[in-house]
């Protein structure tokens, strides 16, 4: 580890062009036309990389490999979702929500339903889960600028919240179309072309020690490894082990050799381990011991009622996410809602081959990560890990400089996304006032992220997703299919998803074990709260079925009318009562 | 063309005000997308057609119906190919311990196969969509 000057340097470069082709970006959308062009010319492929470049997040770019790492089979589970959720998207809201003409959703839940009310309610509901998913956003920044240079994690975590709100601020990273297609491109490059030179080097330096993944054995050193304890942790050992320790073991001090017999022991923060080559490498409990356990499915404590949890946080979650609706609205019309979907599925699964690989190499080569259970390194480790010369430092500097692309791009598109309706919802909605939002977007999530337990970011993203399916998956769904849909059905159906979804949360992350069958439901509620909030909204419709908008013929033929019909009206382009109340503050920030 | 509702003005009962005071301000710059003329068909007289509480609006009850009938049509595959998954592994362990090309199955299906799949899902839902307005535009258009 130490300092790398290379990967600080590859962290400079994408800053520095990330804001200079914001600066340059919007530079070029000035006028109202440019606006325009910048909004409706763009085509369907440089759409859905732009969709693809802000929806990759530090999660999947780091987590998801550390996850793989970690439990192995099952955790290939989350990038699938995180896919198929642009799959739910596709079939059940994309067109018809691009011809709605809604901007965000709580113009959706207003345009609807007409109510204010149910609005006010969406915006809050909008802000939590951009909070939930900016929280692991900020962790992983932290992490990252910490496994690169000794730094603390706070320190990462402050200047990564610092630098995305002084660019949504000042505008230097406007979301503009083509700064978030750069943003896939090079996540792209920075996960592939490792992930490709390292299988090869792989492939070309069998033997050397290593252990078949298959075999019941646990994971091997494959040269003496000095591993800190910064936390507490206890550590469930396969094979029993000779190691050096100095630090503090099972509450006994201790500094000299020690002899590890199978089964659990307790590690305390600020104790140095060191283990000789071809030692087996003990793992946190909770993740399987041996790479037999690694290889096969439900291998980890992972029940099923967990993985099909997972499945519908990650299908029905991702329409809910804040910062992903918003591109829509850059499609031309409905069918071009559709094309881009489709390439967004595609890119997202091109993407998501390679972190598998990584993770994958990972068990072989940094071990070491299962003993401290900081996984989520795992890519920014790996590559000097395998290679000791100027490539491994140089892919080493494109992977650190892919994850802060990664959480610099989610980051902006989720701080600008609430700071939006904030502006417009909460504050009075003057151009200061977004300034003021933008703080407070960021500032809160990032006390949040210094106060809070540190989950595995694909496991805190997850529950952003489970709070998101939960709200605002039922109220898209419903809304844009059943005739039937009222405002206090709406608001009913949120209020309980959401509750439970955030109730759930919040346990997980104050309280590390509930143990039984409720721990699964807690770590990953939307197995639960999903139901429970289309059900709700369901009855409670029907109760008020008075209450259903008189204008529900309209808004339907709206959303479900072919293209070709007209239709279709952008809320800004009509004239009296809804053009003027429903221009979001975001309109005048985003292209 | 005069489509219908278009200037109508809200119903009065909606509190609308308070939102009028927030957005309604000097410094916006109004975004006027007019100029679409040429990225798209209008068909003519279609709109006078589908008023509401008239046939044409039995039409589009039709054609939402048969969207959304597709539409969980294919969720339902794409729910059952791949939640069967982990079901499948555990009903069938000598199939989720074997290998292709020296990769363990659930990895290949996991990690390769699942997103071409997803995609073809995705694909066949945007050719049957399309269909499905297609034909509800000639039909109008007759």
């Amino acid at each position: 580890m130490g300092l790398n000057v290379w990967a600080l340097g590859g962290i400079a470069a994408v800053a520095v062009l990330t804001f200079g082709l914001g600066v340059w970006g919007s530079r070029r959308a000035r006028t109202t036309s440019d606006f325009l062009v910048a909004g409706r010319g763009v085509s369907a492929r440089m759409n859905a990389a732009a969709i693809s470049g802000e929806y990759l997040s530090a999660a999947s770019f780091l987590g998801v490999a550390g996850l793989v790492l970690k439990d192995g089979v099952d955790a290939l589970w989350y990038p699938v979702g995180f896919t198929a959720g642009y799959l739910a998207l596709l079939l059940f809201v994309a067109a018809p929500l691009r011809r709605s003409g809604a901007y965000t959703l709580p113009d959706f839940a207003e345009a609807r339903l007409g109510s204010v009310r149910l609005r006010r309610l969406a915006t809050g509901f909008v802000v939590v889960v951009g909070w939930l998913y900016l929280v692991p956003q900020l962790q992983g920044a932290g992490l990252t600028l910490a496994t690169i240079t000794e730094l603390k994690p706070w320190v990462g975590a402050v200047l990564v919240a610092v630098v995305v709100v002084l660019n949504v601020v000042f505008g230097g990273m406007r979301a503009v179309t083509l700064v978030q297609a750069f943003q896939y491109w090079l996540k792209f490059t920075a996960i592939a072309l490792p992930a490709f030179l390292l299988f090869l080097v792989f492939v070309s330096d069998r033997g050397a020690g290593q252990r078949a993944l298959g075999e019941p054995l646990p994971p091997v050193f494959t040269q003496q490894t000095t591993v800190d304890i910064e936390t507490d942790v206890t550590l469930q050992v396969a094979e029993p082990v000779m190691l050096q320790a100095k630090g503090e073991i099972g509450g006994q001090p201790v500094d000299g050799s020690v002899y590890w017999g199978r089964g659990q022991h307790d590690v305390s923060e600020d104790t140095r381990l060191t283990f000789p080559a071809g030692a087996s490498a003990p793992s946190v409990v909770g993740a399987p011991a041996d790479n037999a356990a690694w290889i096969n499915p439900l291998g980890a404590d992972k029940s099923l009622l967990h993985i099909y949890s997972l499945i519908f946080a990650t299908f029905l979650g991702t329409m809910g996410l804040p910062h992903v609706l918003v591109r829509f609205y850059t499609n031309p019309n409905g069918s071009a809602a559709r094309e881009t979907t489709l390439y967004v599925l595609i890119l997202l699964g091109l993407f998501y081959l390679f972190p598998t690989i990584l993770g994958a190499l990972s068990r072989l080569y940094v071990p070491q990560l299962l003993v401290t259970g900081k996984t989520d390194a795992a890519v920014l480790l790996l590559p000097t890990a395998m290679l000791d010369n100027w490539l491994g430092k140089g892919l080493a500097a494109l992977t650190a400089a892919g994850a802060f692309a990664a959480f610099l791009s989610t980051s902006s598109g989720l701080v600008m996304s609430v700071a939006g309706v904030l502006s417009t919802d909460v504050l009075p909605g003057r151009v200061r006032d977004f300034r003021l939002a933008t703080l407070i977007a960021g500032i809160a999530p990032l006390a949040a992220a210094l106060a809070g337990a540190t989950l595995d970011l694909s496991q805190s993203v997850g529950l952003a997703f489970a709070t998101a399916a939960s709200t605002f998956c039922p109220l898209l769904v419903l809304g844009i299919w059943w005739r039937g849909l009222t405002a206090p059905g709406a608001a009913a159906g949120i209020i309980v998803g959401g509750g439970l979804a955030v109730a759930a949360t919040v346990t997980t992350m104050l309280v590390a074990t509930a143990g039984g069958w409720v721990e699964p439901l807690l770590a990953q509620p939307a197995a639960i709260t999903v139901p429970a909030a289309f059900v709700t909204m369901f009855v409670v419709s029907k109760l008020t079925r008075r209450r259903i908008p008189r204008d529900v013929s309209r808004t339907m033929l709206r959303m479900h009318a072919p293209d070709p019909l007209g239709f279709s009206q952008d809320r800004e382009g009509q004239v009296g009562a809804l053009a003027d109340s429903n221009l979001p503050g975001e309109g005048r920030h985003r292209a | 063309m005069s489509r219908h509702g278009a200037a109508e003005p809200a119903p009065s009962g909606r509190e609308r005000d308070e939102w009028k005071d927030v957005t309604r301000k000097p410094r916006r710059v109004k975004v006027v997308l007019a100029d679409r003329a040429g990225s798209r068909r209008l068909v003519r007289n279609a709109a006078p057609t589908i008023e509401p509480n008239s046939a044409g609006e039995t039409l589009v009850r039709e054609l939402v119906r048969s969207q959304l009938r597709m539409a969980l049509g294919l969720a339902a595959v794409a729910v059952v190919l791949l939640a069967g998954l982990p079901a499948f592994f555990q009903l069938m362990p000598e199939v989720a311990n074997g290998t292709v090309f020296g990769v363990r199955v659930p990895w290949l299906l996991l990690g390769f196969v699942a997103y071409p799949v997803l995609v073809g899902v995705g694909l066949l839902h945007n050719r049957l969509a399309e269909r499905n307005e297609r034909d509800f535009v000639d039909m109008l258009d007759r």
